[in-house]
């Protein structure tokens, strides 16, 4: 257990330094956005959900000043694995989401102003929340990013673009009604939960998404793996 | 004798070049020098030796061990020195390095100070602010501190001025001491291989051309010099790099008492540098002049 914490902490600990200027400036930005949206957003639920998307981009950061800088040929000459660089790369965007969620839980409490109570931010069901929206972005995004870099990164935010774009050439032509079909899309999925919650009562629920989560996570984790173990350097 | 690497048949396929079945056996406590042309391979089977690029046939074991299988235990006591090193543009030396150590079981932070006091490093500078010759003694100072069985140099002399280059090489030679420490040493600059380098590998156009002691060379290789109506088609044919001049021509052969019977009076027969055998060999006969 101790080994395979030193072993995780080693590369978050390296990310820490090496990356500390981006990092340091990554937290005034944040600390300083969220210090207005936390007075100006009326509606925490969609200020939660944004705030999720946001940071999640914010923790690939590092990685894309990896590629930047041209560094991972050295980093792939210290003694690990690739597997083991991508686990501290996913080690690396959980913690940073940590602490971004923990300075947002801070400012909440603290500002002067501020519509959010840091007491609904650390229910159960918000933090489940947060983990399934982060995990959604950067299961989908790191696997992109540690193949292809930056431009991975890009490319998977194009093809979302892309993709929303077809739907709405796809909706005019045929006459739908894009923001009914999506409204509806939503509905279902919120009655799906919304049945499993009862079935599975609230903790049987829980603990559920939970382990979807985490095996989203693996998933990802290990088609990262298979993606960097194929890059040449 | 113990071989800290032994390379068999490695291959690796790219579009337009590819390194075939290089094998060579470096044993522990000497230098190598891999020579060759830009291009010839060097670089390549150093990043096969890393695992930074997929090898598409051979094996290469280190420590006895399968590069593969066995990549973080290899790379623990391998020490690296890249052509053109790269680390994080904005962090100082001293955030590089302390960012490094956890990595190494043996890394030894008061060698590390030597080092970058004896090479006058800047570590409070940061990474993007150095010459291309801080960077390499930076990268050198970090492959030295962890108590490398392997130290892995491609091209480290390139850019770097007359005096440290010299104090590099005695450093290196100075790893020797303890009999401990093997250097596998890419270079195009051959003063600096005849001047440290046990054993030397010739590699050209992917292929390995010869791999033998510096003795064992300086003993087959010599450079033929006759005038150019000597140069028949048998001359030609039993030489294997032959350099054409308005005077006169310069032939290279690995068979030494071979051409000292064959060519007699009228030609001079003298030991071939390394610089010799790198420019001569496979070359037909063009007139450079």
């Amino acid at each position: 257990m101790t080994e395979a914490i030193l072993r995780n902490w080693i590369p978050l600990r390296r990310d820490l330094i090496l990356h500390r200027r981006t990092l340091v400036l990554v937290a005034v930005m944040y600390t300083a956005f969220q210090a207005w949206f936390v007075t100006s957003f009326n509606n925490p639920m969609v200020w939660l959900v944004f705030n999720c998307i946001y940071f999640s981009f914010l923790t690939v950061t590092p990685l894309t000043a990896d590629e930047k800088t041209q560094t991972l040929p050295w980093l792939c000459t210290l003694p690990v694995t690739r597997a083991d660089l991508v686990r501290g790369r996913y080690v690396t965007s959980w913690a940073l989401v940590l602490a971004l969620y923990a300075v947002s839980v801070a400012l909440a409490a603290l500002m002067p102003g501020s519509d959010i109570s840091p007491v609904w931010m650390l229910g159960p069901d918000r933090l489940l929340l947060v983990a399934g929206v982060v995990t959604f972005i950067i299961a989908l995004l790191l696997p992109f990013t540690i193949r292809f870099g930056f431009t991975g990164m890009l490319l998977t935010l194009v093809a979302a673009q892309v993709l929303g774009g077809v739907m709405l050439v796809v909706a005019k032509i045929t006459g739908g009604d894009l923001g009914s079909g999506i409204s509806a899309a939503v509905g279902i999925l919120r009655e799906g939960i919304f049945a499993l919650r009862g079935s599975l009562g609230v903790l049987g629920f829980q603990l559920a998404l939970l382990v979807v989560l985490f095996l989203a996570n693996w998933a990802s984790y290990r088609a990262s793996v298979w993606l960097f173990r194929r890059r040449e350097f | 004798m113990e071989h800290v690497l032994d390379i068999e048949r490695a291959t690796k396929r790219y579009k337009g070049f590819t390194l075939d079945q290089v094998s060579l056996q470096l044993p522990r406590g000497y230098i190598m020098g891999l020579i060759g042309p830009n291009g010839a391979g060097k670089t390549t089977l150093i990043k096969l030796i890393l695992n930074l690029i997929h090898r598409d046939g051979g094996t290469i074991r280190v420590f006895g061990l399968d590069n593969l299988a066995s990549e973080a235990e290899i790379k623990s006591r391998i020490g690296f020195v890249p052509d053109e090193p790269r680390f994080h543009d904005d962090a100082t030396l001293q955030s590089v390095a302390s960012a490094v150590a956890p990595y190494y079981t043996h890394w030894d932070s008061k060698r590390f100070a030597t080092l970058a006091g004896e090479f006058e490093l800047p570590l409070k500078k940061n990474f993007k602010k150095l010459s291309h010759g801080t960077k390499t003694k930076f990268a050198l100072a970090l492959a030295l501190s962890h108590g490398a069985e392997l130290v892995l140099l491609d091209e480290p002399t390139t850019g770097l001025d007359p005096v440290f280059r010299r104090r590099l090489l005695d450093k290196l030679a100075g790893l020797l001491e303890g009999e401990r420490t093997s250097v596998l040493f890419s270079s195009h600059i051959t003063a600096d291989l005849e001047r440290t380098a046990d054993f030397v590998t010739f590699v050209k156009n992917g292929r390995v051309v010869f791999s033998n002691t510096m003795d064992q060379v300086a003993q087959s290789w010599v450079v033929v010099k006759g005038g150019r109506e000597t140069l028949d088609a048998d001359a030609r044919a039993f030489l294997e790099g032959v350099r054409v001049r308005a005077h006169g021509f310069e032939g290279l052969t690995s068979q030494a008492d071979e051409a000292r019977r064959r060519f007699g009076n009228g030609y001079v027969i003298e030991r071939a540098s390394l610089d010799d055998i790198m420019v001569l060999f496979g070359k037909e006969g063009s007139n450079d002049d």
